[in-house]
């Protein structure tokens, strides 16, 4: 009766959550460190990194260690950051060389019963002034194990979230991808690929993924616009503005195949994933022509993990074919984009480096990339037509108890949405929005 | 000689405490605990106890009594250096003394993998350490409690196939008292990390 109890409270807090109303207040510590009576170091390099049995508890579900009848955690942020030449207003950045609060999150975290759990984000944005639904990932999982077998032979299971790639275990995948941390105050490139990042917090995906014999890793998910029953999973966002979020048609495939290998203090991994989107140019307007999207991707992660010395690094290739069936041939629809080609490309690599002594001191590079075919007519802002950016990322990190981060990043551009001069045409430069970041990040 | 003599009678003792050990669990916490370990366990000490990571120690094959006390010092959290209270004291917790018996046993009847081979001269000098002590210091003979090679004699633990980076992190926080072992911290004070890395060495390779 009592297990009964606490099921029913437990999900009439998920509901909660979800249906918007306001959560109760957070317990002193985050919630899976309290479910598992673990330390962060066990399941993170850094967070949110994952170790490879951080990727075995997100893998089963969330459901290891003991159910909390309130599992929530919190996390804050505190930052400054600096851009390099503000411009004549010194207005490019926001509050440039002055610290800020950056923003919030309340997290509901945890197992609902050994087979369910789930990673639930709420975010408030300070720069922006609102709070709305971030990451969010649900899963149902089983084990099988065959006859005589000492570890699970399979793991399986199935994920609502709404993200693409927030469901993932490897952190070479861009939702949970470097840079984990960045500030939300600097101006930042205009275009992206639609995997990465063009769909969060938008849309609805379910799927369902296996690991067999912690080698081979396979799911195939389905991706639509986040409204009706699934209006929670975008809670907060603009959906009434162009380019607010996305509109979906219908149901759009993710596949993701992953190898994987264990030895010693090592771990690596090779993988491919990929989406195949239907979009509709613009959001407001429904039951248009879509423009098709696919994304075609590579990755691979390495971690060695030892103590005191932990080095990881991650790397990730996407190819991203964008054909315009809908707004080329009309000349754009709405509020979409005009392109002035029926069909463009965009690649995107990054590549990132971390060392970590005694999981305390950290520092990492990385090199960011996204370059594709010129449009004036699509890249509007851009005088050369070009999306072009490139950037190097050098981070220290200091983490002095387990869920306290102190970061240094600097980031230098070398090209900034499509030329390394100029850019803008009113005489800017890429390298004017080099950023000097210090944040301060606490989970309790 | 009267120190031998103490040595022998110690070991003799625990030797037979050891033969004498307690019955096999009965088959429903067995297949309970082996359940546990498969599901649970496994995501870090391996199959069957057959650790890959050198963070996490190799069970397999594991002295019982010895498996059964440790899990019963990260539920108390008397065992208490960094490693233990970051990943054993939230998994020891919800543990009974009937689960602990049955995952003691069941590690404990687990076969060993084999070892894993290093730098012969190092393995070499390592069993010199192990089998003869360093006279010079208040390090005797390894074997004396650990048995040759580093198997099993009555409580102490198995040592053989252990991960060399696991021997030497436990040496470590023995001789710096963040785990509580008080024979070993007298036995282990003055040993010097390249002693530490040959025997280390040497028990991993068994």
């Amino acid at each position: 009766m009592a297990t009964h109890r606490l099921s029913s409270l437990w999900l009439i807090v998920a509901a909660g959550v979800l249906g918007l109303i306001s959560p109760p207040s957070a317990q002193a510590v985050p919630s899976y460190a309290r479910q598992t009576g673990q330390q962060c170091i066990a399941c993170h390099v850094s967070f949110p990194e994952l170790t490879p049995y951080g990727r075995y508890f997100k893998l089963t579900g969330y459901t290891i260690g003991q159910r909390q009848s309130l599992p929530f955690a919190m996390m804050g942020q505190a930052s400054v950051t600096k851009t390099q030449n503000n411009g004549p207003d010194n207005d490019v950045t926001a509050r440039d060389g002055n610290p800020v609060f950056s923003g919030a999150s309340v997290f509901l975290a945890g197992k609902a019963t050994d087979n369910i759990g789930a990673f639930v984000q709420w975010s408030y944005d300070h720069q922006e002034g609102h709070s709305a639904l971030d990451n969010a990932d649900i899963r149902i999982v089983g084990k099988y194990s065959g006859a005589g077998a000492k570890e699970p032979d399979l793991i399986y299971g199935a994920t609502l979230h709404n993200n693409p790639t927030v469901q993932d275990v490897w952190n070479s995948t861009p939702a949970f991808g470097y840079p984990y941390t960045s500030s939300s105050l600097a101006v930042a490139p205009s275009v992206s690929t639609l995997i990465d990042g063009g769909l969060a917090q938008q849309v609805a995906g379910m799927g369902g993924y296996f690991f067999w014999k912690k080698a081979i890793y396979g799911e195939l998910s389905f991706y639509r616009t986040a409204d009706g029953a699934f209006s929670a999973l975008r809670a907060g966002q603009d959906t009434a503005t162009a380019g607010g979020v996305s509109r979906l048609s219908g149901y759009n495939p993710y596949w993701r195949l992953a190898y994987n290998h264990e030895w010693g203090p090592n771990s690596v991994m090779v993988g491919t994933y990929g989406m195949i989107v239907k979009k509709l140019p613009d959001n407001t307007i429904p039951d248009t022509a879509t423009d098709k999207f696919t994304d075609t991707a590579l990755d691979a992660q390495y971690q060695y993990i030892t103590d005191p010395h932990t080095f990881t690094a991650q790397a990730t290739y996407i190819h991203e074919k964008q054909d315009w069936d809908a707004s080329f041939p009309t000349g754009g629809i709405g509020a979409g984009p005009t392109p002035g080609l029926a069909s463009t490309n965009l690649n995107t690599i990054k590549a990132k480096a971390t060392y970590y002594y005694q999981r305390k001191y950290g520092a990492t590079l990385a090199y960011i990339s996204t370059t594709g075919t010129a449009d004036p007519n699509l890249y509007t802002f851009s005088p050369t037509g070009s999306p072009d950016s490139t950037a190097y990322v050098a981070e220290l990190n200091y983490v002095p108890v387990q869920n306290v981060r102190v970061m240094l990043q600097y980031t230098n551009y070398t090209k900034f949405d499509g030329a390394s001069t100029n850019y803008d045409g009113n005489g800017r430069n890429a390298k004017d929005n080099n950023t000097l970041f210090l944040n301060l990040w606490v989970a309790f | 000689m009267k120190n031998e003599f103490v040595w022998m009678l110690g070991v003799a003792t625990i030797v037979v405490a050891g033969l004498a050990g307690a019955a096999a669990p009965d088959k429903a916490v067995q297949q309970a605990a082996a359940t546990k370990a498969n599901e649970l366990c496994s995501a870090c000490h391996g199959p069957g106890g057959n650790s890959i990571s050198p963070t996490f120690p190799r069970l397999a094959g594991q002295k019982e009594q010895y498996l059964e006390n440790q899990l019963k010092a990260f539920r108390s959290r008397t065992r208490a250096e960094p490693d233990a209270h970051d990943f054993m004291w939230g998994i020891a917790a919800p543990l009974d003394d009937t689960m602990i018996a049955g995952l003691a046993y069941y590690y404990s009847t687990q076969p060993p993998a084999r070892g894993i081979p290093g730098d012969p001269a190092l393995i070499a000098r390592g069993k010199d350490l192990f089998d003869k002590g360093v006279a010079s210091k208040p390090l005797p003979p390894c074997a004396t409690c650990h048995g040759k090679n580093g198997e099993v004699v009555g409580e102490w633990p198995r040592l053989a196939g252990q991960h060399a980076a696991y021997i030497v992190k436990q040496i470590t926080v023995i001789q710096s008292l963040l785990r509580a072992a008080p024979v070993m911290h007298g036995i282990v004070k003055e040993m010097n990390r390249a002693e530490m890395e040959a025997v280390a060495a040497f028990l991993q390779s068994q």
